[in-house]
């Protein structure tokens, strides 16, 4: 038996054409807590996935305790000791919490039926040291994040897991819920259980983890004890390029303040917002995921109107309830899900452009097709589209490509506002730059852009001002010049201030 | 307080009481022992369809073919039982639940295993049913004199005072409660139609359980078929016809949730007698029969109206409550 109670080696993995996982290799400690990180679509959820059996490696091999094993299913993983937690947290919403824990070892009575009584019994046993005011006959949709990570750690225990895998656990929880897990976690470690937690935070590697591995682009990078690397390098393994040659010289001049945010605050989402933005400016705002970045965009764009706070643009206030208020004045939104909320597949490209504002084209009633394809093909070759033909759907195009589409059709709006929900999401390096690209002309058009973005060199690349949120509020401005990763970073995990 | 209203079925047990009055004051005729018996009898067959195309929406499909299962088996045991009086009536009852498992497993493998949505895979079938009970029966039909009594006796015999009808009624209910609660295909089901992902992570194979779901529902509709023409001596290929959207209404009603995971056999139940009531009732109030069908619907969309409030509002304070919102 070697030194590692679970081995992978030059583990490839491809979908379709797409290589998730490039060959990479990984070693757990008995005992440890190692954590592994990289950026969005590294390739972390498949190789979990790969680990636990949902997905079969094409190639390459996995030893556990030095003897070669091969998972075909989950249960065959569970069986021998693997418990993976999710980071879309797979529970069964509609299920009590007893029956989520005992799913697939339910226990029964000599007749075969259900013991309800006694797997209740279990189960509270089972969740009361995390959590011992929890009702486990309470379905799991009544639970917040935090106690249905808390169930699926139940369940893991409840196994007799010996590795167990977490997949970002604190990427939506607060800060209290954060010490809570690390707690859990440690005494987890302390039993002797191998646990490898996945994470964006680096609060969560340095508290928690004596290894780090870095995984980028679906290829292993290395892997280092914690107190022998420093912010700065792990960052750049992460991200693996230099920052200045993806983003495009800045050509917009800046002039007077265009939209103003003041105040505003959702509950249970986030508070006392403010922020402005100035013709030919671009503010980003970031933060990690669950920030309400996203929330506030859809607050000022009309899909959940703000309960307190205003919006001014121009100087005057404006009552913006609805998207088609957003409009009206001005203020379009590129939705962070193309697919699903920005592009219709069975229309053509050019009704695409035209959808949300077609009044312009029609007369009486009738649209004029010839105008609106004239029109549409204006704006494509404003932003320099390829496609064969504007009849075709979006669909056949690639996804920056249709990222454009989406552009061109904010273009034909006539706006003066723009929120663009994480721009290049999905969109592969190359691309990026081209959408970088079409932002800054929009800029210099004199556009006012809000711009929501994870991606850091991103943020730091594009925009003129950085707003960073952190648990529904913000918690730093910051000027192009002075702004640093590491300013972002602390901003974004600042605690709450005191009485706040 | 909380616990009572917080139930589910509060609302349709108060909407029941509610009708219950209404109905004693207005019609008393219908709390005569005989009407009541007659009006369970002739309902009773709503309870076997419910109850399929219950566990079949709780494991996230839907079934329109029931009611063609059901014209299919009555229309084969209406013949068989004309064509072989000398056959123990017995065998036929087989007969009905081995059809229906039969149309059900078919409806299954559509569905669950050459993944055909669920709407368009039993639209199909459910014209196939139909098109072969008609071919079966030749567009004949049966009259009283061509049942036999101790067929009919399935449905009208009584045993204990209460019609036999209605005993496989009562146990189809307690078979299916105890099914979907306490044993493992059961809560399968439920687990298959809160989420396909987790299940999928979680060992289950989702094409079984969709297989067992339609199956079990055929059969229980292969059931009915038989009971259906048993229990009025009348059979042919186009009985039942509309009954499946009844069936679904009264899934809908009794807090079956449309898009699965969600739904107990006492909220059909209720649902059931609610249904019964209502129609009975409406029935027997001079010139509001022609209202029943508007009627019905209208309280589908109010009954289902509130479930979706009160469940928005209780979530929301509950997190409240337990400071799990800023």
């Amino acid at each position: 038996m070697g030194d590692y109670i679970l081995e992978l080696k030059d583990v490839v993995k491809t979908f379709g054409g797409v290589q998730a996982l490039k060959g990479v290799s990984f070693q757990l400690k008995p005992g440890e807590i190692h954590a592994l990180m990289g950026e969005n679509g590294a390739g972390k959820s498949t190789f979990i996935k790969v680990i636990t059996g949902v997905h079969q490696p094409d190639s390459g091999t996995m030893l556990l305790e030095g003897e070669q094993v091969t998972f075909r299913s989950p249960l065959e993983s569970a069986r021998m000791g693997i418990a993976a937690i999710y980071q879309h947290v797979t529970a069964f919403p509609d299920l009590t919490v007893t029956e989520n824990i005992f799913m697939g070892q339910e226990i029964k009575n000599k007749m075969g039926f259900y013991n309800w009584k006694l797997m209740n019994q279990k189960a509270k046993e089972l969740i009361a040291p995390l959590s011992p005011t929890l009702d486990v006959r309470k379905p799991m949709s009544a639970l917040s994040v935090a106690e249905q990570q808390l169930v699926e750690i139940a369940k893991a225990l409840s196994r007799n897991a010996r590795i167990m895998i977490m997949d970002e656990p604190t990427a939506s929880l607060t800060n209290h819920e954060c010490e809570e897990l690390y707690r859990i976690t440690e005494n987890l470690r302390d039993q002797g259980v191998s646990i490898i937690f996945i994470t964006h935070k680096f609060e969560d590697m340095y508290r928690l983890a004596s290894r780090v591995t870095v995984f980028r682009d679906a290829e292993y990078i290395g892997c280092w004890d914690v107190d022998q690397i420093t912010n700065h390098d792990l960052i750049s393994k992460m991200v693996g390029r230099e920052l200045n040659q993806m983003y495009p010289e800045k050509t917009a001049q800046i002039g007077q303040v265009v939209f103003e945010v003041e105040g505003i605050s959702k509950e249970g989402y986030f508070k006392d917002v403010s922020f402005d933005v100035r013709q030919g400016e671009i503010v980003a705002l970031t933060g990690l995921v669950g920030a309400g970045r996203t929330e506030v965009c859809q607050s000022i764009f009309g899909i959940m109107p703000p309960d307190t706070g205003s919006l001014k643009l121009n100087g005057q206030t404006i009552h913006v309830r609805s998207p088609k208020d957003a409009f009206r004045f001005g203020i379009g939104m590129l939705p962070e899900d193309r697919q699903i909320q920005g592009l219709i597949n069975e229309l053509p490209i050019y009704q695409n452009v035209t959808s949300a504002a077609m009044d312009k084209f029609q007369r009486y009633g009738i649209i004029n097709v010839e105008q609106e394809k004239e029109a549409a093909l204006g704006f494509c070759q404003k932003i320099q589209l390829k496609a064969e033909s504007i009849q075709a759907p979006p669909s056949s195009l690639s996804g920056g490509n249709q990222q454009k589409v989406v552009f061109a059709k904010l273009l034909n709006c006539d706006l003066k506002v723009l929120i663009l929900d994480e721009p290049t999401k999905g969109i592969d390096v190359g691309a990026k730059s081209s959408i970088y690209e079409i932002m800054n002309e929009l800029a210099s058009g004199g556009y006012a852009i809000i711009m929501v973005s994870s991606e850091m060199p991103e943020v730091l690349g594009m925009a003129d001002r950085i707003v960073v949120m952190k648990a529904g509020r913000v918690t730093g401005t910051f000027d192009k010049g002075e702004a640093t990763q590491e300013m972002i970073l602390e901003a974004s995990l600042r605690q709450k201030e005191a009485g706040a | 307080m909380r616990k009572i209203t917080g139930n589910k079925n509060f609302g349709l047990i108060v909407g029941l009481i509610v009708l219950m009055i209404l109905a004693a004051v207005i019609t008393p005729d219908l709390y005569s022992v005989g009407s009541l018996m007659n009006m369970l009898r002739n309902n009773c067959v709503f309870v076997f369809l419910a109850v399929g195309e219950m566990i079949v929406i709780i494991s996230g499909g839907i079934d329109i073919s029931i009611a063609c299962i059901m014209a299919l088996s009555g229309c084969v045991c209406s013949l068989l039982q004309f064509n072989h009086p000398q056959v123990p009536v017995f065998l036929w009852l087989i007969v009905a639940v081995l059809i229906g498992m039969v149309c059900g497993m078919f409806n299954g493998f559509v569905v669950g295993t050459l993944k055909v949505t669920p709407m368009i895979a039993t639209l199909g079938t459910n014209y196939i049913f139909r098109g072969l009970a008609f071919i079966i029966s030749s567009g004949a039909w049966w009259y009283p004199h061509q049942y036999q009594m101790t067929f009919q006796n399935f449905s009208i015999g009584k045993t204990a005072g209460i019609y036999n009808i209605i005993w496989f009624a009562g146990l189809i209910l307690i078979l299916a409660a105890v099914f979907l609660n306490y044993t493992t295909p059961g809560r399968r089901i439920y687990a298959v139609g809160t989420n396909k992902e987790s299940a999928k992570v979680s060992g289950i194979r989702e094409s079984r359980v969709m297989l067992m779901s339609y199956t079990i529902c055929g059969a229980i509709c292969g059931l009915s078929g038989m009971l259906y023409v048993a229990n009025f001596a009348v059979g042919n290929f186009a009985i039942g016809d509309g009954f499946e959207m009844t069936a679904i209404a009264i899934c809908i009603l009794g807090g079956v949730s449309i898009i699965g995971g969600q739904g107990k056999v006492g909220g059909v139940f209720i649902a059931i007698l609610m249904m019964s009531i209502i129609t009975s009732f409406i029935s027997m109030l001079p010139g509001l029969s022609v209202w029943q069908d508007a009627i019905k619907g209208a309280i589908i969309i109010i009954a289902v109206g509130i479930n979706i409030w009160t469940a928005r509002s209780t979530r929301r304070q509950d997190l409240k409550e337990r400071g799990a919102l800023l």
